[in-house]
């Protein structure tokens, strides 16, 4: 509790002191900032005078392809935002203002985001869709920490269907596993959750944005995990719980991925899945300091075929309404 | 569903038909517009009408690539604004007959992996329906795949109307057969190939979701959902020194209601979120009266043969539960950015349960045989489960960030069962009443605290600690067997860091690495000393090249000498993309993925509590390619693809599992092309010989492009 309280404290040290900073506007800069350049700047003509905004008509002079397939794009509506001053801004809104471009016609003078870091490209999505439900949790989530930018995986120019925001389980798949190539790997082993049949998608369990859960888990009924959306029977609450489902997750015994065990087990057979917890003596599990998981009664013999599956027996083994034994 | 899938089918007709009308340039609405304008429609649309009729012939000049469509607006707007060209119905229809041969080898082993079946199919609908007078809507996107009694059929669609409300809903039917003979089969060493614990299920979901006046400051929402569950199986009644397989039916329903309030402001949004569900599950085991089953013994117990010979098992649940959702975003000022949500769900239930058994059985705790046994039995559970989160993203400076995270998860589980067990035997009749009392309670807690700090617009690094604490109680009153109680505490340290590197659109690669000490844990397999690392990267040569690569660590210690727990594993991936010509003649794609898997661990045999080792190794090898080539000899478009998965592992459940493909789309006339496909699945492990399968799948059918 220490290190939390000093944690803390130096959080709030700079937090003032961040506050006592002069000359820090309110409002969020309505564009990317006009002096974030390309890395390999190289200056082909002096602009004249400081930029300004032009209209997106004036892209659609040189950039007519693009111009003509954003038609259909849903921020083509940045066009018409009178409330927020940004009428006919929707290309300058993320490239800023093209003035200067538009007189020198020279790449250096317009911001591509595709150059951009991935804080200053957030930043400028999220100077509209920071109120939305997406962003709750996506500040600390994996995506996020490893500096993925919001364009990753939202493409705004390009010519296909379903770039901005992939709808098929298809187009999901295709995505997450052009960076996840070890998790879809996982997928083509036998025994695995549908993902290659195009029957279920990674968004179906991971929320790509963020998470409350661990692993940016979806959650169900609140603050359940997403697995019971639709392994609803396996989601009690029982009389009697099988406690690591409750407190580590259908993970501690399931390789949710994909395995070559049945049942996507971690192990390749049932009793080792249960005896690697199941082997504390009853004192041991008792203390504060102890384990949890007693050792099986001594009539459970492993030298006999009959004790090397505890789930013939042991069926309910995500916890059971019946039985203390899980047998019921 | 079928009903439904008919009405969609005869909508798209009424919808072909209907002659193409002048459409307004309105953006089709994908994703809800995020800006909260409130322009008149009329007056956008006419200004962007006039704006394309008077400034799109001044566009020609530009010496870019176009296509054939772009001087039909600029003739068009001389006389009307309207492009002609635009659809109600646009899209493709996939329809076809699959044919299969086999399975040689194990045919339940076949259906456990892959169960495709033969007959006709829809194997795919993409179809967009387009409104141009945008009245009930502006747009429908549908998408259907594998309808035809295949063991995943899905179909999504969503409907959307500007400014007035998206609808999106799923379904999904998908099987689940499992019948592995290696799995829950005491019997396997006398040869006996069936497996105890199987299942021949259909399990059904669907969700709908309704957002009213998107782009609104105010959106209020509303969303139901459905999972089911019907079929049947196998599973066994235990008794004293026997089990008994027997058939076993089940059904479960689980319906989720919510609805909620949106709130987003410019710099502010909060939902507020409340929803029930609805929970039954019935399952019964049935055995015929006079049927005898002797189980799994094969020897006699104190001189006594031990059978089931009639069984009437039932049990129902039913359950409900209540939650609450409270989220909040907010960025008061440039440099700050506040997040936090409260979760609440109270689910519980109740059960009934009753056997009736015959046949011959053992109490063994008083050596008392009995030959019917009535057993019936009340319970309940419910748990109250709270949870909270609230973080922070400072910008301490342009280049420096501090992003914070608390979180806090509490659940109480609690329980109580009533009932009473009826023995019945020639020697004595035994009156078992059963009553206890079940509770469990986890708390689990963790602040994080990460900085990130952009060296160059090139380079971030980041560094970080989290804290993580918790405790755990676990009892059955009165203690019986296995259950008894349990306590137990987490307390970890984890230290982190990692670093991204971006070189514009050609280069990037990212690495993170954690490592942790722990001062307790829950259970013998969690973490305790562990190190995880990872780093991947991605490089674009040119536009048609671009390579990536991954590799991940996970290393896991508990050194405890009753213990010593030992876990390494570890992936390699490698893969490119080649799209020379903008993969308009040829394509190729390819994956190689290497994991290896270590697992050692001490255990105690039961039956002696002398201590052994639990060994696993997985040593996998994975390949998945495609590669795509035109046919001009087969016409302008036709499209030869050949490729597949390959999986490979060795260690201690060797498998192999390959699904090459082959496919083949020629075009016949405008708007219809042949396609065919073959597929091989082949299968086998070198420990269960009997459970490896091979087939041939061809699938041939057309496609209907519009």
């Amino acid at each position: 509790m220490r290190s939390i309280s000093a944690g803390i404290a130096i959080l709030v040290i700079l937090v003032i002191a961040r506050a006592n900073a002069a000359g820090q506007k309110q409002d969020p800069p309505r564009s990317p900032a006009p002096e974030a350049k390309p890395e390999a700047e190289t200056a082909t003509a002096a602009p004249t005078g400081p930029k300004s905004y032009v209209g997106s008509e004036a892209c659609q002079a040189c950039h007519e392809d693009i111009f003509n397939a954003f038609q259909k794009d849903p921020h083509k509506a940045v066009d018409f935002d009178k409330k927020r001053g940004r009428e006919n801004q929707a290309c300058e809104g993320c490239h800023g203002p093209a003035s200067s471009h538009v007189e020198t016609t020279s790449a250096e003078e317009i911001v591509n985001p595709a150059k951009l870091s991935p804080a200053r490209v957030d930043e400028n999505c999220l100077t509209c869709h920071r109120n939305q439900p997406t962003h709750i949790g996506r500040i600390q989530s994996g995506h996020a920490k490893s500096r993925v930018a919001c364009t990753s995986c939202h493409r705004m120019h390009q010519p296909e269907a379903g770039t901005l925001v992939a709808r098929t389980a298809k187009a999901v798949n295709q995505q997450c596993a052009s960076c996840h190539q070890t998790v879809w790997a996982a997928f083509q082993r036998p025994h695995a959750h549908r993902l290659p049949q195009s029957a279920m998608s990674c968004s179906d369990c991971h929320n790509p944005h963020g998470s409350f859960l661990a692993r940016q888990i979806r959650t169900f009924a609140a603050n359940e995990p997403g697995c019971f959306n639709c392994h609803a029977n396996l989601r009690g609450p029982f009389t009697y719980e099988h406690s690591p489902v409750r407190t580590e997750g259908c993970q501690t015994c399931h390789e949710p991925h994909g395995s070559a065990n049945p049942k996507m087990l971690t192990r390749a057979e049932v009793r080792f899945v249960c005896l690697e917890c199941h082997a504390n003596l009853p004192q041991q599990t008792s203390g504060t300091a102890g384990f949890i998981g007693v050792v099986p009664p001594a009539f459970h013999d492993l030298r006999s075929p009959h004790y090397r599956n505890c789930t013939v027996c042991h069926q309910k083994i995500h916890g059971s309404h019946a039985d203390p034994n899980l047998t019921r | 569903m079928k009903h439904l899938l008919w009405f969609w089918v005869c909508f798209v007709a009424w919808g072909y038909q209907a002659q193409p009308q002048p459409a307004k340039p309105e953006t089709p609405q994908e994703q809800k517009p995020t800006d909260k304008a409130t322009t008149d429609k009329a007056v956008t649309e006419k200004a962007a009408t006039e704006k394309a009729a008077t400034e799109k012939p001044a566009t020609e000049k530009p010496a870019t690539e176009k296509p054939a469509g772009d001087k039909a607006p600029a003739e068009k707007t001389a006389e009307s604004p309207v492009p002609e060209t635009e659809r109600w119905v646009s899209g493709s229809i996939d329809v076809g007959y699959r044919w299969r041969t086999g399975p040689g080898g194990n045919q339940n082993v076949y259906r456990s992996v892959v169960d495709l079946g033969e007959g006709p199919k829809l194997l795919n609908a993409d179809l967009v329906i387009v409104d141009p007078k945008h009245r009930w809507f502006d747009k429908i996107d549908t998408h259907a795949a594998n309808w035809g009694d295949d063991p995943y059929t899905t179909l999504n669609v969503s409907i959307h109307k500007k400014r007035l409300y998206d609808f999106v809903s799923t379904y999904r039917n998908l099987a689940y057969f499992n019948y592995l003979p290696s799995f829950a089969n005491p019997l396997l060493d006398r040869g006996v190939l069936t497996s105890q614990r199987t299942f021949d299920t259909r399990n059904r979901m669907s969700s709908y979701d309704l957002t009213l006046l998107p782009g609104n400051w105010l959106i209020p929402y509303f969303s139901y959902g459905r999972a089911s569950g019907y079929g049947s199986g196998v599973t066994t009644l235990v008794s004293d020194q026997n089990e008994y397989p027997v058939p076993l039916r089940s059904n479960f329903s689980q319906n989720d209601m919510h609805g909620g309030l949106r709130i987003e402001m410019n710099r502010y949004h909060a939902s507020i979120e409340q929803g029930g569900t609805t929970f039954r599950d019935d399952q019964e085991l049935l055995q015929s009266p006079g049927s005898n089953n002797p189980g799994n013994r094969t020897t006699p117990y104190l001189g006594n043969t031990l059978f089931l010979d009639g069984l009437s098992q039932a049990w129902g649940v039913r359950g409900h539960s209540i939650y609450t959702r409270v989220l909040s975003t907010a960025q008061p000022s440039s440099w700050l950015s506040l997040y936090g949500q409260y979760l609440y769900a109270r689910p519980q239930n109740e059960t009934n349960y009753q056997e009736f058994s015959s046949g011959n059985f053992i109490l063994q705790s008083q050596a008392l045989f009995f030959t019917s046994q009535q057993y019936l039995l009340g319970s309940a559970a419910k748990v109250p489960h709270h949870s909270g989160q609230a973080g922070a993203e400072i910008r301490l400076h342009p280049r420096v960030r501090v992003i914070t995270n608390w979180l806090t998860d509490r659940i109480h589980v609690t329980g109580a069962a009533n009932g009473q067990k009826s023995l019945s035997g020639q020697l004595a009749q035994q009156q078992l009443p059963v009553a206890n009392e079940t509770e469990l309670r986890n708390d689990d807690n963790h602040f994080e605290a990460d900085v990130l700090w952009d060296v160059t617009s090139r380079l971030t690094l980041r560094g970080g600690y989290r804290y993580q604490w918790g405790t755990i109680s676990n009892f059955v009153l009165p203690p019986a067997g296995l259950a008894s109680q349990s306590i137990s505490e987490v307390r970890r340290n984890v230290g982190k860091g990692g670093f991204s590197y971006r070189v514009g659109s050609k280069l990037s690669m990212t690495g993170d690495i954690e490592g942790a000490g722990t001062e307790s844990a829950y259970f013998r397999t969690s973490l305790v000393r562990y190190q995880r690392g990872r780093v991947q990267g991605s490089y674009q040569a040119n536009s048609q090249l671009t390579f990536s690569a991954a590799f991940s660590a996970v290393s896991n210690q508990n050194p405890a000498p009753n213990i010593d727990y030992d876990y390494l594993g570890m992936q390699t991936s490698a893969s490119v993309l080649w799209n020379p010509a903008g993969d308009k003649r040829v394509g190729f794609q390819g994956t190689y993925t290497r994991s290896t898997m270590r697992s050692d661990i001490n255990f105690l045999e039961p039956q002696t509590l002398q201590q052994d080792r639990s060994t696993y190794r997985d040593n996998g090898h994975s390949i998945q390619g495609m590669f795509d080539v035109t046919v001009p000899r087969l016409g302008k478009q036709a499209r030869l693809s050949a490729g597949g998965s390959f999986f490979i592992s060795t260690g201690s459940r060797p498998t192999e599992y390959f699904q090459p493909i082959g496919k083949l789309i020629v075009p016949v006339t405008h708007g219809v092309a042949w396609v065919a496909e073959w597929t091989w699945y082949g299968y086998g492990e070198s420990f269960y010989m009997y459970e490896g399968f091979r087939a041939h799948l061809v699938t041939t059918g057309v496609r209907i492009t519009r």
